[in-house]
This record gives structure tokens, sequence and C-alpha cells, in this order.
């Protein structure tokens, strides 16, 4: 098992801040995230948990303060292979779509390849490898749209492997799927997180399931509300204030 | 019965019918997974609006055609991006819009109605040798440019948001992309008229989809039914004496009925 060094910073927030029109969502956030953090980032809905994840990605370029990727100012970081991104594909996938599992894992080699260079047999191994590793190699040539919602989950992670991330950033990625589905993908992602010593962030509003499974948690309603170790969440006053209301899904 | 392959406007149909079959599905299938059919009529009329200034200032129609949609093509992305309209409602502000400059253009010059027609509803006779080498070398330009970047378009068509966030210059692609398929609508005038162009876009992808395969496959079914339609037609329109134009659509139409039927029955 490859040694952990959580000195590693992967992404840092310096007083990050985004307005719609002239609406903060996001204000003054400042976090940082090392190599092998596993940080979910919960949040009532509209308290802009998901406007954070588009702003670290640079979906969105914040109106104030400073993004750093691997200690790269992001408007000049351009190693985007190194994160793998699953947005809410559960719930969004085209049934119809005309896509085999094959062809769906091998689009995650696609950025790492660049314009106009084709996939060559090194790229077919890898897509191999990371069906292996989500258990999916025997599902390889069935339709995408033919699938259950956890076993698409396990192909998009797949396809983010498949590109050979230092980073997973995950968008509420279970979404619409059933609690024994959930379990599993949760127990993949932790086998990611230990023995691949992948950083994951994960968009979540399932503060029960969160506070279980991530190392540290990011609680955003605006500002950042809270944020360090999971197990010190969980004894804190916000979360006493959170489960006091019965509020087991933020 | 006569002999098809010794007329040379025969033999000239054929020969951009079968290039415009061949490259109306890969940019068809795009379209048609992305939800964006629509933009092959939108660019059709465009492409009117192009035709009746090559009519009015004798220059080949073809050609106008082509410069009129490709820049449209640009225009219509811009407005479409700009978020100030809804996307669909870019698409029928440039479709009426051009509508309208066509006709006024054709009411100042009168005399052309037949070539009108044929520009409408498509007619191999008219296929002039210099069209043959302006779909043949535009016609390869958009096949180049689809099978270089078709890792960009597969990905961004499935997940544009992944896409992007992998570093793929997802702008850059679209806009591309949309002047290819202006490309592709503005080559395909003379063999299906600027009335049907979009079926022959839409319909062969629309087919292959009902047989459930993998990307490629569909991409290949739809180009085989592309290509047959193309042919069928311009056979049934010598030998029937039918619009070329018509007769391919509804050979398109038969392969998407037969397709259904296919999949029920399976």
């Amino acid at each position: 098992m490859p040694e952990i060094n959580h000195e590693t910073t992967i992404i840092e927030l310096k007083d990050v801040s985004f307005a719609y029109e002239k609406e903060f969502v996001v204000k003054d956030v400042s976090l940082v995230v090392h190599k092998g953090d596993y940080l979910g980032i919960i949040g009532p809905n509209g308290g802009g948990k998901s406007t954070l994840l588009k702003l670290i990605l640079g979906l969105l370029n914040p109106t104030k303060g400073e993004v750093l990727l691997f200690g790269k100012n992001i408007e000049k970081f351009k190693d985007w292979p190194k994160f793998g991104y699953i947005s809410q594909v559960v719930a969004h996938t085209d049934p119809h779509f005309p896509m085999t599992v094959r062809e769906v894992v091998a689009m995650g080699r696609y950025p790492r390849l660049g314009l106009v260079h084709f996939p060559t047999k090194e790229d077919k191994e890898k897509v191999q490898k990371a069906l292996e590793q989500v258990e999916m190699w025997e599902f390889r040539d069935r339709l995408i749209g033919d699938l259950s919602g956890g076993q698409k989950q396990r192909v998009f992670i797949a396809r983010a492997l498949a590109g050979e991330p230092e980073v997973i950033v995950l968008d509420e990625p279970t979404a619409g799927v059933d609690v024994k589905t959930q379990k599993q993908f949760y127990e993949l992602l932790q086998k990611l997180n230990k023995e691949l010593s992948l950083t994951l962030l994960l968009v979540s509003h399932e503060l029960d399931v969160i506070e279980h499974e991530a190392t540290e948690i990011a609680y955003i309603n605006g500002s950042l509300i809270y944020y360090g170790a999971a197990d010190k969440f969980v004894h804190s006053e916000y979360f006493e204030k959170l489960t006091e209301k019965g509020d087991h899904h933020v | 019965m006569f002999n098809i392959f010794q007329y040379g406007f025969i033999l000239r149909g054929i020969e951009v019918g079968l290039i415009i079959g061949a490259i109306s599905p890969l940019i068809g299938i795009f379209l048609v997974l992305r939800r964006y059919s629509l933009i092959a009529d939108t660019l059709s009329h465009v492409s009117l609006a192009g035709v009746a200034v090559g009519l009015l200032l004798n220059v080949n129609p073809l050609l106008t055609a082509i410069g009129v949609s490709v820049l449209s093509s640009f225009a219509i992305e811009k407005l479409r991006l700009s978020k100030k309209v809804y996307g669909e409602s870019a698409l029928s502000i440039f479709l009426s819009g051009s509508l309208a400059i066509a006709l006024i253009i054709l009411s100042l010059a009168h005399g052309f109605s037949v070539d009108l027609f044929n520009y409408l509803f498509g007619s191999i006779l008219t296929v002039k040798q210099s069209d043959v080498y302006i779909i043949l070398g535009v016609g390869i330009v958009v096949l180049i440019s689809v099978l270089l970047l078709y890792k960009e378009l597969i990905y961004i068509t499935f997940d544009e948001e992944a896409a992007r966030v992998g570093g793929i210059p997802t702008k850059f692609i679209n806009n591309i992309f949309i002047v290819l398929a202006a490309l592709t609508v503005a080559l395909a005038i003379p063999i299906v008229g600027i009335l049907l162009i979009s079926a022959l876009i839409v319909i062969p992808v629309v087919a292959a989809l009902q047989l459930k395969k993998s990307f490629w496959k569909t991409l290949i079914l739809a180009e085989v039914f592309s290509i047959i339609s193309v042919f069928m037609g311009i056979l049934a329109s010598f030998y029937l004496n039918l619009p070329a134009g018509g007769a391919i659509v509804l050979t398109t139409l038969i392969i998407f009925v037969l397709t259904l039927f296919w999949q029920k029955a399976k």
C-alpha cells in the first residue's frame, strides 16, 4: 500500500467568493485539501456546495479570492487530467445513448491523449484495468442505458480511474440509487482512497453517511461554517444542532 | 430498361449523393444525441438566403449557400451561448429571419423560379461538374475534421461538463462542429433540397438508434442506411420519374419504420 503524504497540498482556496448577479452564494471560503484527504462537502440546498465544487473545477471563476491547484493558480493550471469528475450522472444519463460500458470508460482516457491523438493498445489496457478495479469488466459490452443505477456509478468511477487521476470529485453521486447500492458505492470509494491514495471530494446532502465516510468535513452555508476532521465535527456544536432538528439530510 | 450509368447527369448525381450520404450521419449522430436536430432545419433555411444571393449575383449558389450558412452558424452559436434567448428561440429567429431575407432578395430579381424550385426540393439534373468538385472537396474536409475530432465530439456529446473538467476545449470544438454542420447542410442542397436536408441528416441516425448498438455500430448502420437511401432514391428518380429528394427521404422513412418493426419483433 503506498504511503500517503498528507502534507502535499492538492487544492487551496484563499478567501474565495462567488456571486450570481450581485448575490453571494459562496463567501470568503478558505480551505486546504491535502493528498489522500477524503473531504465531504455538506450543507443545505442552495448553501453553495455545488458552486464551491464548480469553482474548484474551473467551471466558474471566483468573483473574489484565489483557487490554487497543485500549487498553481487555477488560471495557469493545465494538468486537468489529474482530476476525475463525476457529476450527478446516474440521474441524468440518457438511457437510450448508444454507448457500451467500454466506450464510456474509454472517454476517461481522451483528455490525456489530447487533440488529434488516437487511443493505443496501452489506452485499451488502462480501460480494462479501470473496469477490473470496479469489478465491471464482465459488463464491458453492455449498453450503459441497460445497467442499474449502482452499476452505472461503478462505470463512471472507472471512467475517472481510466484517466489516472490524483483527485476524484463527485457531485451527489448517489442521487437516485437505493441504500444497499449506496453502501457498496461508498465501500468502493473507501478502497480507492486507501489503496490508491486517491484524494476524494464528495458533495452530498446525506450528513449521516458523510460523517462516517469522509476524513474531513466542510460544512458550507454561504460561508464555511465548519472545516476540519470528520470525527471532531460529529462532536461539534454544529452537528448537535443539525441532529437536534432531526436533520440527517442537510 | 435504360442503362442508368450511361448518363453523365446521373453519374454526377450518384457521385455527389454518395458523398452527402456518407457525411450526413457523421454530423447527424452528434446533432441527434445532443437534441440539436433542429439546427439542421435552421441552417438549411439560412442556406436558402445564401442561394438567393447567389442567384441574384449570378454566382454559383452552392458557394454563396456555404458562405452564408457558415457565417450564420457562428452567429447562432453566439446568440445561444449568450443565454439572452433560449437555444430553440435562437434557432427560430434565424430560421424565420433568413427565410424573410431570402424572400425579399428573390422578389428583387425575377425569372429564376425554376432554379429556385430545384434548390428547394433538390434536383440531381442540375448538378454541374463544378458542384461535384466543390462537394467532393468540402466533403473531404468535413470527413477528415470529424475523424480527427471524434474523441472530443463523443465526450462532449455524452457529458459536456466532464469533458470540460478534463481539459477538452469544449467551446473550440463546439464552434468547429457547428461549422461542419453548416457545410454539410449547404452541400446537401443540390441532392435533397433545402426543405428535406434535415431529414437526410436526422432520419438514418434515428433509424440506427432503434437497433440499440454501440456508438460505432450505430454510426456504421446510419452510414449504411443513408447511402442506401441516396442510391435507391436516385434509382427511383430515374426509373419511376420521381423527384430524387423526395424519393431519398421516403427511403430513409421506410428504413426507419422497418427498424421500428425489427425492434418490436425482437
